[in-house]
C-alpha cells in the first residue's frame, strides 16, 4: 500500500486582474507525512490560505500538482476528495442542530440512520459535546462551536484535517486550550492535519513541523526548533522570534561588520531579492536577543543603551549601534553593571550564535 | 477509529457542473426576451411612424416632435412635471415632522403608528382617489353637508388639486418609513457631543440631525416622485381634464391604438424618472460619510408635555386624513343606499353579495394571475439572486441592473413595451393571460430579487464550502443548505409580491382582455361608470386581502411590517 503522503509540487495560484496579475501563491513544494501534524505559517497575504483552499479543492491551481496517497488530486472535485475542513469561522449551518450539523456529511453519503447515530454520538463525545447534540449553533458559545465544527469535520473518517485559522474567533485563554485539545485529537486519531494560522506561538507548540510562506513563496519548512535556530531567510528570523540585523560585508567565509570586526557566522543562507527591506542591507548578520551580550567594558560592537525594561524572567534592553538595521534587542538573565538608560557599552557574541545572508562572494 | 472507511476516488476528475450553467442560461435567456427584448422594441417603435414595420427607412422623430407642435402633448407633459414635484413635495412636507415626532418625541403607541403608516402603500393607490370622489366629489358626503350647512359651494377636486393631494396621501409613507428609520438609527453621541459644545436644540436638528438624514430624505423622495410619475389610477379618475404622461399614453393606446406615439411617451416619462435618479445621485454624492453607526443606544427622545402633545396631535391629524380612503371605502362597502342624507340609509351586505353571486370572476382571476405571477417571480427571482451574488461570470453587473430596471420604469411603460413586443413578431401573446402573468413577473422579479440577494449575503459562503466538502454536490448544498437559509427571505418577498399585485392597475390596463378582468379592473370600471358601493365592497375585499397577506408577511420573517417597505 502507498504511504498516505500528502505531494504538493510546484503549487501555484495567480489571480488574474486588468492592472496584471497576483501570484498568490508561487511555486510551492512540500510533503506531509501520515499523521502529520502541519501547519503554515505566515502573515495575511502570504498564500498560505490559498494554498490550504487549493488542497481542499475550493481553488483550482494555475499549475502544479497535489498527490495524495499516491492519487493525484489535483482535479478532483472538492468534495471526491474525502477532506475534513474546519473553518475560522466555523461555518456551522445555522438551521440544523448540532447533531445534524455533524451528520451532514455522513447523510449526504447515504449512511444508515443508525450508523449515522452512533458515529455522531461517538464523535461528539470524545469532544465532550454529548450534551449538546440538541442545540442550535445558535445557542452554543465560541469554543463549543468550534468543537462541533471540528467533529463535523471528523466524523466521517477524513483522509486529511485542514484547519484555517480555527482559534482566531476566540479569547486567549481558550485559545491554548483549544489548540492542545485539537492536538489531542490529532494524536489520538492519527490523522495527518494541515493547519494554517498567523501566530508563530500556536504554531511552534502544536506543530510536527512547519512551513513559513511570506509573499506567495514558502521560505522554510522544519521543525520548530530549526525554524528558528536556523532560520532559512531574514523574513523567517524576524516572523518568528525577534532577530537583529547587522550590516556585514562578505570576505570568503567570514563577514566584516561595519567596525571592521570579523565574524565566522554558523550557516550562510542566500538572501532572497524580495526580503532585502527585511534585512536592511545586501548582506546581514543575524543574531538572536538572547545570544546576544551587553558588557559596559568590551565587545564586538559599541552601542548606547536607550533603554531597560524589567519583563520578569528576564531584562530586555534595547539599544542602538552603528550598523545595525534598527533598534538593537537584547534580552538578558539578569541586570547588566553599569546597563543604566543613556549609558554607552558593547555588544557580545559568539560566531556560532551568528546566521548570515548574503549573495555574492 | 480506523483510518478510512469511505476511499475518495481519485479517478473521478472534475466534471463540470452543469447545473449552474444551465441557470445561468435559462436567467440570461429570460431576461432577453421578456425584459430587454419588448424593451428594445419600444423603443424601436418610437422612432417609427404608426402602422409601420420597423425598419431603417421608416426612422423618423416625428412621434417626438408632437411634444413640440400638439397642446395636450405639452400639457401633459408640464403636467406630469408639476404633478410629480407638487405631490412629492407635498408628501415630503407631510412626512417629516411625522418622522420626526415618531422617531424623537416620547409619544403613546408608536409601534401602532408605524404599522398604520404603511396602510395607503398596500391598498391599491386609486382606491385612494375614489373614496375622495366619495368625500369631496360633486356629490359627495362633504360638500353636500359643507353646501347644506354653510352654504358655501367647495371646489371641485377633479384636477390638478385632488390629483396632487391623493398622490401625496397615498405614496407619504415612503418618505416616512425611510427617515424615521434613519433619525431612529442614527448615533445619539454625535448629538450628545454637539450639546456638550453648547448647541441649542434648533442648531443641533438644522446642522446634525438633519444633514445626517439627507440621503433618506433624498431616497425617500425618489420613490415617490418615480410612483407619482408613474401612476395611472389616480389622474385617470380625478384628473378629469387635466392629462399626465400615464394618461396621454392610456388614451393613445385606447382611442387610437397607437402604440408607436405610446412607447414615445413612454421614453419621455422614463426620461423624467431618470432625471430624478440624477438629482439623487447628485445630492448623495458628497454625503458618502458614514451617518449609521452600530450604536445599540436609541436616541434620545424629547419627554416634555408640549412637545409630546404637539407631536401626538399632528401625528394623529394626519394619520387621520391619509387613512380617511380606506375608512370610507371600508364604510361604504357596506352600505346600500346612502343618498341626500348625512347618515346612510340602508346597511347591508348587499354590495358584496352582489360581487360573490355575479362578480367573483375577477376576483378569482386576479388570484390566479398573482398567484402565478409570484411562482414564476420566486423561481427566477431567488435563482438569479443566489448566481449574481455568488458566481463571478461576464456581464453580471448587466443582469443585475436589467432585472433591477423595472423597478425605476412605471408600470404604464413596461405595458406598453409588452403591448409593443407582444403585438406581433416571434412572440405574439396579446390577449392572453401570459402577458398579464410575464409582465407583473417583469414588474415584481426585482422584489424576490433584492430580497433574496440581501439574504444570500448574509449567508456565510463558507457554509457552502463546508457542504462541498463534507461531500454533497451542488444541488445537495442548495437543496439542504441555501434554500433553507433564505426561505423566510423568498416567503417575505413572495407575499409583498403578490399583495400588490393584486390591485396591480397601470399594466393591467393596458393589457388585460375581456376573459381576463381583474379586481383593479372591476373597481376601475365600476368607478368610471359611478357604480361606488359596489367599487367600495371590491376595494373592502382588495384591502383585506392585502392587509392580511402583508401581516402575515410580517410575521414571517419577524420583521414590522413597515420593514417591508424600507
Amino acid at each position: 500500500m502507498t504511504a498516505r503522503t500528502l505531494q504538493v509540487g510546484a503549487l501555484t495560484k495567480r489571480f488574474p486582474l486588468p492592472s496584471g496579475d497576483i501570484v498568490a501563491v508561487d511555486d510551492v513544494t512540500f510533503e506531509v507525512a501520515e499523521a502529520e501534524f502541519f501547519t503554515m505559517l505566515g502573515p495575511s497575504g502570504c498564500g498560505k490560505t490559498t494554498t490550504l483552499r487549493m488542497i481542499a479543492g475550493l481553488e483550482s491551481p494555475t499549475s502544479g500538482s497535489i498527490v495524495f496517497a499516491g492519487q493525484d488530486y489535483t482535479r478532483v472535485d472538492a468534495r471526491h476528495r474525502n477532506i475534513g475542513m474546519v473553518f475560522q469561522s466555523y461555518a456551522l449551518f445555522p438551521h440544523l442542530t448540532i447533531f445534524e450539523n455533524v451528520a451532514y456529511g455522513l447523510r449526504v453519503r447515504g449512511m444508515a440512520n443508525d450508523d449515522v447515530r452512533s458515529r455522531v454520538m461517538r464523535i461528539l463525545e470524545l469532544l465532550g459535546l454529548g450534551a449538546l447534540a440538541d442545540r442550535h449553533p445558535g445557542a452554543l458559545s465560541g469554543g463549543q462551536q468550534q468543537r462541533a465544527s471540528i467533529a463535523r469535520a471528523l466524523v466521517y473518517e477524513p483522509g486529511m484535517l485542514l484547519l484555517d485559522e480555527p482559534l482566531a474567533n476566540l479569547d486567549a485563554k481558550l485559545r491554548v486550550q483549544m489548540r492542545e485539545e485539537i492536538r489531542r485529537i490529532q494524536r489520538e486519531l492519527g490523522i495527518m492535519s494541515l493547519y494554517v494560522t498567523h501566530d508563530q506561538e500556536e504554531a511552534m507548540s502544536v506543530s510536527d513541523r512547519i512551513a513559513v510562506f511570506n509573499l506567495g513563496k514558502l521560505r522554510q519548512v522544519g521543525r520548530a526548533e530549526e525554524v528558528y535556530s536556523s532560520p532559512a531567510t531574514p523574513f523567517v528570523a524576524d516572523f518568528i522570534g525577534k532577530a537583529n540585523f547587522f550590516k556585514a560585508a562578505r570576505q570568503g567565509d567570514t563577514f566584516a561588520l561595519s567596525n571592521g570586526t570579523a565574524v565566522r557566522p554558523k550557516q550562510v543562507f542566500a538572501l532572497p531579492a524580495d526580503e532585502a527591506d527585511v534585512a536592511g542591507f545586501d548582506t546581514v548578520i543575524m543574531l538572536r536577543p538572547e545570544r546576544l551580550r551587553l558588557d559596559p567594558a568590551r565587545g564586538k560592537i559599541p552601542c548606547r543603551i536607550l533603554r531597560r525594561q524589567f519583563l520578569g524572567g528576564i531584562i530586555r534592553y534595547s539599544v542602538e549601534a552603528e550598523g545595525a538595521k534598527q533598534t538593537l534587542t537584547i534580552d538578558a538573565p539578569r541586570d547588566v553593571a553599569g546597563g543604566g538608560e543613556g549609558s554607552g557599552a558593547f555588544l557580545d557574541f559568539d560566531d556560532g550564535d551568528a546566521i548570515a545572508y548574503g549573495n555574492a562572494r | 477509529m480506523t483510518a478510512a472507511a469511505y476511499t475518495p476516488l481519485a479517478q473521478q476528475r472534475r466534471t463540470i457542473d452543469w447545473i449552474p450553467i444551465l441557470v445561468g442560461v435559462v436567467t440570461m435567456a429570460t431576461t432577453l426576451v421578456f425584459l430587454v427584448y419588448p424593451l428594445l422594441r419600444a423603443i424601436g417603435g418610437a422612432f417609427v411612424p404608426n402602422g409601420e414595420p420597423l425598419a431603417v427607412e421608416n426612422l423618423t422623430f416625428a412621434n417626438f416632435e408632437r411634444f413640440f407642435i400638439s397642446a395636450s402633448y405639452q400639457r401633459a407633459f408640464w403636467h406630469s412635471l408639476v404633478v410629480g414635484i407638487a405631490a412629492t413635495s407635498l408628501a415630503t412636507l407631510l412626512a417629516l415632522p411625522l418622522a420626526y415626532a415618531v422617531a424623537r418625541v416620547d409619544i403613546p403607541f408608536r409601534r401602532a403608528i408605524v404599522a398604520l403608516a404603511v396602510l395607503p402603500l398596500i391598498s391599491p393607490p386609486f382606491i385612494g382617489a375614489y373614496s375622495w370622489i366619495i368625500l369631496l366629489g360633486r356629490n359627495g358626503l362633504i360638500t353636500r353637508w359643507v353646501a347644506a350647512t354653510f352654504d358655501v359651494q367647495l371646489p371641485s377636486i377633479y384636477g390638478p388639486f385632488g390629483v396632487i393631494v391623493a398622490l401625496a396621501l397615498g405614496y407619504f409613507p415612503y418618505v416616512f418609513l425611510i427617515v424615521q428609520g434613519a433619525l431612529a438609527a442614527s448615533d445619539p453621541y454625535v448629538e450628545e457631543a454637539a450639546r456638550m459644545m453648547g448647541a441649542s436644540r434648533w442648531r443641533i436638528l438644522r446642522t446634525i440631525t438633519f444633514p445626517a438624514v439627507v440621503p433618506s430624505i433624498a431616497a425617500g423622495m425618489l420613490i415617490v416622485f418615480i410612483k407619482v410619475l408613474g401612476d395611472f389610477g389616480v389622474p385617470s379618475i380625478l384628473g378629469g381634464e387635466y392629462q399626465v404622461l400615464p394618461t396621454l399614453i392610456y388614451y393613445q393606446i385606447h382611442g387610437f391604438f397607437n402604440l408607436n406615439a405610446a412607447a414615445a411617451i413612454a421614453m419621455v416619462n422614463v426620461a423624467l424618472t431618470i432625471g430624478a435618479l440624477g438629482v439623487l445621485a447628485w445630492v448623495n454624492r458628497r454625503r458618502t460619510f458614514a451617518t449609521i453607526t452600530g450604536v445599540a443606544r436609541a436616541s434620545r427622545r424629547a419627554t416634555s408635555f408640549g412637545a409630546r402633545l404637539a407631536a401626538s396631535l399632528y401625528v394623529f391629524v394626519v394619520l387621520f386624513v391619509a387613512l380617511l380612503p380606506q375608512l370610507t371605502v371600508i364604510v361604504s362597502s357596506f352600505v346600500e343606499r346612502w343618498s341626500g342624507s348625512r347618515i346612510p340609509l340602508i346597511w347591508g351586505l348587499g354590495n358584496f353579495k352582489r360581487i360573490l353571486t355575479n362578480l367573483n370572476q375577477p376576483v378569482i382571476n386576479s388570484l390566479i394571475l398573482a398567484g402565478t405571477a409570484t411562482l414564476v417571480c420566486v423561481v427566477f427571482g431567488t435563482i438569479t439572486a443566489y448566481y449574481v451574488s455568488r458566481k463571478r461570470f461576464v456581464g453580471r453587473w448587466a443582469l443585475d441592473l436589467t432585472i433591477m430596471l423595472p423597478f425605476v420604469l412605471p408600470g404604464l411603460v413596461v405595458g406598453v413595451a409588452y403591448l409593443v413586443g407582444f403585438n406581433d413578431g416571434w412572440i405574439v401573446l396579446t390577449g392572453t393571460a401570459s402577458i398579464l402573468v410575464l409582465a407583473y413577473f417583469t414588474r415584481r422579479a426585482a422584489y424576490i430579487f433584492r430580497s433574496v440577494q440581501a439574504a444570500v449575503g448574509q449567508i456565510d459562503s463558507k457554509l457552502e464550502e463546508a457542504s462541498t466538502l463534507c461531500g454533497a454536490d451542488w444541488a445537495t448544498t442548495m437543496r439542504r443548505v441555501v434554500v433553507p437559509l433564505i426561505v423566510p427571505a423568498i416567503l417575505a418577498g413572495a407575499i409583498l409580491v403578490f399583495a400588490t399585485l393584486l390591485g396591480e392597475i397601470s399594466v393591467t390596463i393596458l393589457l388585460f382582455s375581456a376573459k381576463w378582468k381583474t379586481i383593479s379592473i372591476a373597481i376601475y370600471e365600476y368607478v368610471i361608470s359611478d357604480e361606488l358601493h359596489n367599487a367600495s365592497a371590491m376595494g373592502t375585499v382588495a384591502i383585506v386581502m392585502t392587509l392580511v397577506l402583508v401581516l402575515g408577511a410580517s410575521r414571517l420573517v419577524g420583521r414590522s411590517m413597515a420593514d417591508l417597505f424600507r
